[in-house]
């Protein structure tokens, strides 16, 4: 188990490459010059062209992609912000907890409220609560979560005055953006939930279990559900981007310092360092989450797991053991 | 949900087949809803120059943040421009992204796809090793990247959707194509002589294209969704055009007072969304074997 975790993170860095390769090569085609919308009109043409050549943006493309790439690759180092001169990591770094707030509370949402809600929804299949519960939630797929962020601020800052709107100060300024972030995953994973309890719900081994007696409560969160995690799980991956991604439109909403509003900043000013920055650490955490993902796969289907184990012992003994 | 199968409708229809799935469909009330929604913000976006007084981009001071009333039905904006205009004229932007850019996004994904699954091998490895990069991000960022390097306007946010949604077509194809060919019915085909033509073009083509009816038109309702998103961040399509994204970011700033100039054209989006949802989900029961009657 422990070395199929090792590999899946050592199969990380050449995508994690690829993509620097692909980001850095897509920015370099934008048309507009950071040099000069950071200096602002005032800056004459030789001025921009000195500090072009000074930060090496006159040299071939092969020249910068090299260089971008070793000082990412050797030092970590993703180069500087032209407009701030300030080192792009580490502005990502500070940036960086906001970003995960927002996507971890809305995670931990989904999966607390998503799922419950879901298999509510399957025992009482057909009933006045499933359907209201599905309606509800077949609404919450189609919202989209910006607009949502609009509507909270509207009932919650304006209104009522509970929570604030914008800033990141304390725990109270997450609250919104959280669940404002999430409504569309919670709804998905009920759905998704109550449509595999169901299917588990008929099956024999349930009927047995009833028939010779468990406790209705453990039949269900014993018996059934374990069962019917597995789909459950997938689409918790899919909503894991799905929230990580919502968490940059999310952060421009209610003005939080993340890595999304650094993003959406840095195209605006053409700074491609920013760029460059924030989409690699965005997709560093999202195949981060993706492993976690595969990871839990193993622990809830032992089925998985046993494959994991015998490819493992496989590799040792030459596929002696191999069934 | 609402699941009203008719016996009689479905009878010596063959299922899978587009009757079958029609006939499936039109008696879901959901989907049907759905159906009706589109339809009626299609038309009505067709002849809203024809419908109303107002010109979209004709800015009134005199009704400037006007509230809903009988000569402007959701009220006017912060220019004093009427807001159902602007949303009917907004609908064609959404429209016409969430149809091209999946047009782009399952054309270039199928074919990828198909060649993918069907020659395999080296190519198979290429081709997935490659949209590996792409399935690095989340689908949003991608696009948001994507748009940053082509720009702002229709033709480029199509495109940039478009890109950023072709990886999912191609897996979906690869897979169903993968899971096609080793299927018994192929075998059967096989071994009963069926020219490799025909079994391409009778029983693989048809069976691996049903499932992603459901998945284009569940990505219509994504790329309307992503497109807004895109041109509430300033990407996508740029005010002053009427794009419902766009429309909301320039409320915003007025919404503590003035809440209609943020909640009609967020309205609209959703109605799109779930409509396109709603179909999708039917034709995917329509299309599910374990649940014919």
């Amino acid at each position: 188990m422990i070395k199929y975790i090792l590999k899946r993170i050592v199969l990380i860095i050449p995508i994690l490459l690829a993509v620097g390769i692909m980001i850095f090569t897509l920015m370099y085609f934008v048309p507009g010059d950071p040099v000069s919308i950071a200096l602002g009109n005032s800056a004459t043409q030789e001025e921009i062209e000195a500090i072009k050549t000074s930060k090496g943006l006159n040299d071939p493309y092969m020249v910068q992609l090299g260089r971008y790439l070793g000082n990412l690759v050797f030092h970590l180092d993703m180069g500087t912000s032209y407009k701030t001169n300030m080192p792009v990591s580490m502005e990502l770094l500070s940036r960086f907890p906001n970003t995960m707030k927002i996507a971890l509370s809305s995670i931990v949402l989904t999966m607390l409220i998503g799922i419950p809600i879901g298999i509510r929804a399957a025992i009482k299949a057909n009933t006045f609560e499933d359907r209201l519960s599905m309606f509800v939630s077949l609404l919450g797929t189609a919202l989209p979560n910006f607009w949502m962020a609009l509507l909270l601020i509207l009932l919650f800052s304006v209104t009522l005055k509970w929570f604030p709107s914008n800033g990141d100060k304390s725990w109270k300024y997450f609250v919104l953006p959280a669940i404002s972030n999430s409504i569309g995953s919670i709804a998905m994973i009920a759905r998704q939930t109550r449509a595999s309890m169901l299917e588990v719900i008929r099956s024999d081994y349930v009927v047995t279990a009833r028939a010779k007696g468990v406790p209705e409560r453990k039949v269900i969160l014993g018996h059934a559900l374990p069962n019917a995690l597995i789909p459950i799980i997938t689409v918790c991956g899919g909503s894991f981007g799905m929230l990580l991604g919502g968490a940059i439109i999310t952060e421009s909403v209610f003005s939080i310092s993340g890595i999304g509003t650094y993003l959406l900043t840095g195209i605006n000013s053409r700074d491609y360092n920013v760029v460059q920055g924030s989409v690699l650490y965005i997709a560093a955490t999202f195949a981060v989450l993706m492993l976690i993902i595969d990871v839990l796969y193993a622990y809830v289907d032992p089925r998985i797991k046993a494959q994991y184990v015998q490819s493992g012992r496989k590799g040792k003994e030459n596929g002696k053991k191999d069934k | 949900m609402a699941k009203k199968t008719n016996k009689s409708s479905t009878a010596g229809l063959k299922p899978g087949s587009l009757k079958y799935v029609w006939s499936k469909v039109s008696h879901n009330a959901g989907a049907m809803g759905g159906l009706v929604i589109i339809c009626a913000i299609i038309i009505l976006s067709a002849l809203i120059p024809f419908i109303s007084p107002y010109d979209y981009s004709a800015i009134d001071m005199s009704n400037m943040y006007a509230l809903p009333s009988m000569q402007h039905l959701f009220g006017c904006d912060e220019l004093g421009r009427d807001i159902m205009t602007r949303v009917l004229y907004g609908a064609r932007y959404t429209l016409s992204i969430g149809f091209f850019s999946v047009l782009i996004s399952a054309t270039g994904g199928i074919i990828l796809g198909a060649l993918s699954g069907y020659f395999g091998g080296l190519v198979d490895t290429a081709i997935m090793r490659f949209l590996d990069i792409f399935q690095a991000f989340p689908q949003i960022l991608l696009a948001i990247a994507l748009s940053a390097v082509f720009g702002s306007g229709l033709d480029k946010c199509i495109l940039a959707l478009g890109l950023a949604g072709m990886p999912n077509f191609a897996r979906m194809m690869r897979a169903n194509i993968l899971g096609i060919r080793g299927a018994e019915y192929i075998e059967a085909a096989a071994s009963i002589n069926c020219t490799k033509v025909r079994i391409i073009l009778k029983h693989i083509i048809p069976n691996a294209f049903s499932p992603l009816i459901v998945q284009i038109a569940m990505s219509i309702a994504a790329a309307g969704l992503q497109a807004s998103s895109l041109s509430f961040v300033g990407l996508g399509i740029q005010a002053p055009e009427p794009e419902w994204g766009a429309m909301l970011a320039a409320g915003r700033n007025f919404m503590r007072d003035y809440p209609h100039l943020v909640i009609v054209p967020g309205l609209f989006i959703m109605a799109t969304v779930m409509s396109f949802n709603l179909i999708g989900d039917a034709i995917r029961d329509a299309l599910d074997p374990k649940l014919k009657d």
